[in-house]
């Protein structure tokens, strides 16, 4: 069984965390564009993450056979200081012209400010004028009142709404993108947000279209793991191989293959070969190249 | 008490209390003479607690507890942002952005008592943003800062990711008189998100959201006062208890 972890920030995972995650089946990753835990304080920090995640992040991935994609943008976390968020918002179409970059995001809201919603619907402006679909950040304090005017700012801004991944969804949130054309993003944690159980139930009362789950794992307590257990649940409920496959494979592929940067062909298709460099860089640190044939 | 008249207490009250602490500040003062404003209060502000720390607290009357480093640094930093009053917010930010977790937690402790506390609204906001919960603590724990600036919508995200942080909501200084109808609201929609989850209600979340519950908190209440564990059924009986008493005094 193959799988593809939609919303991952493999920046802060170790190299033992790819190697689980291939043996585990996991082929692909998206990695949105996120904040790190503390405010960025000038344009120049951000130029360098995003440069990050198309560039040694998308080698090191590879260095394990997985295929890395990434989404940029401007995250609502960091959208406040509004100056920076303006020199953020000047840089990032020379990030959204780059090959293995399948949307805008994760854009949204945290706190519901004037200064988040202005940023928020300026990049969806941006992901229409080029061509690429919308990662959404539902907040998880006051979630479904963001929910709510996170649909709204999507449905005033015309975009079509099978370009948008409305993420972190839950019981209460769930229903709300359900009566859009919108795609349904789950993110699975242990202890908080989402469980693999509640995502089975889920998946049990509202079926599987447009259904989409990830590990969102990032520098807190995750687990890059959750897809593949989120699929052991699914199997351990009942659900077919083949419905396992459409909403942990298929389904994020399809979604993002919308930006004509990422193909269910090309998954899979990644050669490991230990001996490459970026940059003259190697993951190695005296271990025997593993070379693919 | 006024903010100027705060800092000037906390300053006397130091200057009396510590020889370590007058002769410090006549230190800093010098220093802060020397240089750029920036430069020189970052370099006065940062070692403080390892030059104080180990001399004792004060208890200033109507401002309560405070270290004496902490004490030092609140008027070192009055002063300073006195001398560059047009700058006053952009002298703060880079002192707070400088600092360490420990050097933000009595920055941000500090704010009410600030001449310019007003000016830096912006500042406490960034502060609140942050992802350590110690610094979150000091500035929406024990703190009369939101309530005294803070917008309603402000307001209530702060309350909001205190109950998210598990932080003792009962020590947000003025929620009582700052609840409202759209904090209530949110307080419910969480109640709603952790039932639907299966997963436990903060038993204190009725200091937020009893004041002004609509029909469905209403509705909570007297189910979490009836039903629950015995922490959310005295919070909640006694959130219906002071209901109770506000609807009996306007009548």
């Amino acid at each position: 069984m193959r799988y593809f972890d939609p919303h991952i920030h493999m920046v802060s995972r170790t190299t033992d965390d790819y190697r689980n995650m291939a043996a585990a089946g996991i082929v692909g990753v998206v990695e949105p564009a996120f904040w790190q835990g503390q405010p960025r304080t000038s344009v120049g920090t951000f130029v360098d993450y995003f440069s990050t995640l198309v560039g040694w992040e998308r080698f090191r991935a590879s260095q394990f056979g997985i295929r890395h994609y990434c989404t940029i943008a401007l995250n609502p976390k960091e959208a406040n200081d509004v100056p920076l968020a303006e020199e953020v918002m000047a840089v990032l179409p020379r990030f959204l012209a780059k090959d293995g970059v399948v949307a805008v995001g994760e854009i949204g809201y945290d706190e519901q400010t004037e200064a988040e919603e202005r940023f928020f619907a300026e990049q969806i402006e941006l992901a229409r004028r080029h061509k690429l679909p919308v990662l959404i950040h539902t907040p998880h304090r006051d979630k479904k009142r963001g929910t709510e005017r996170s649909l709204a700012l999507v449905r005033e801004s015309g975009i079509d709404e099978e370009l948008v991944l409305v993420d972190h969804l839950n019981e209460t949130t769930l229903p709300l993108v359900l009566e859009t054309g919108c795609w349904r993003g789950h993110s699975i944690y242990p202890d908080t947000k989402m469980s693999e159980e509640r995502m089975v139930l889920l998946l049990k009362q509202y079926g599987t279209e447009k259904m989409v789950v990830n590990s969102a794992a990032d520098w807190g307590v995750s687990d890059p793991l959750k897809v593949p257990k989120t699929g052991a649940a699914m199997r351990a409920a009942g659900f077919a191989e083949s419905e396992i496959e459409t909403v942990l494979f298929a389904n994020p592929i399809a979604f993002y293959a919308q930006s004509g940067r990422i193909s269910l062909d090309e998954l899979g298709s990644v050669r490991i070969d230990q001996r490459r460099l970026w940059e003259d860089n190697s993951v190695l640190r005296g271990q025997a190249p593993v070379v693919q044939e | 008490m006024s903010e100027p008249a705060k800092a000037e207490a906390l300053r006397a009250r130091l200057e009396q209390a510590s020889p370590e602490a007058l002769a410090w500040l006549a230190a800093a003062r010098a220093a802060l003479a020397t240089g750029d404003p920036g430069a020189m209060l970052a370099a006065v502000y940062a070692p403080a607690r390892r030059e104080l720390g180990a001399h004792g607290a004060l208890d200033v009357p109507e401002i309560g507890r405070w270290t004496i480093a902490a004490a030092a640094r609140a008027v070192v930093l009055d002063e300073a942002l006195g001398h560059t009053p047009g700058a006053a917010l952009a002298l703060t930010q880079h002192l707070y952005r400088e600092s360490d977790e420990a050097a933000q937690i009595d920055l941000v402790r500090s704010l009410p008592l600030l001449a310019c506390a007003a000016a830096l609204k912006p500042l406490a906001l960034e502060a609140g943003r942050t992802n350590s919960r110690a610094v979150f603590a000091a500035l929406a724990l024990d703190n009369p800062y939101p309530a005294r600036y803070y917008t309603e919508r402000e307001f209530n995200h702060l309350v909001l990711k205190a109950l998210f942080l598990d932080l003792p909501i009962a020590r947000v200084v003025g929620l009582a008189r700052r609840a409202n109808a759209e904090l209530a609201r949110m307080c419910e929609d969480y109640v709603e998100e952790r039932e639907a989850a299966g997963r436990s209600v903060p038993a204190d979340i009725w200091l937020a959201a009893a004041p002004h519950a609509s029909a469905r908190g209403e509705a909570m209440l007297a189910r979490y006062a009836a039903s629950g564990e015995p922490r959310q059924r005295r919070y909640a009986r006694e959130a219906l208890a002071r209901r109770a008493g506000t609807e009996r005094a306007h009548h």
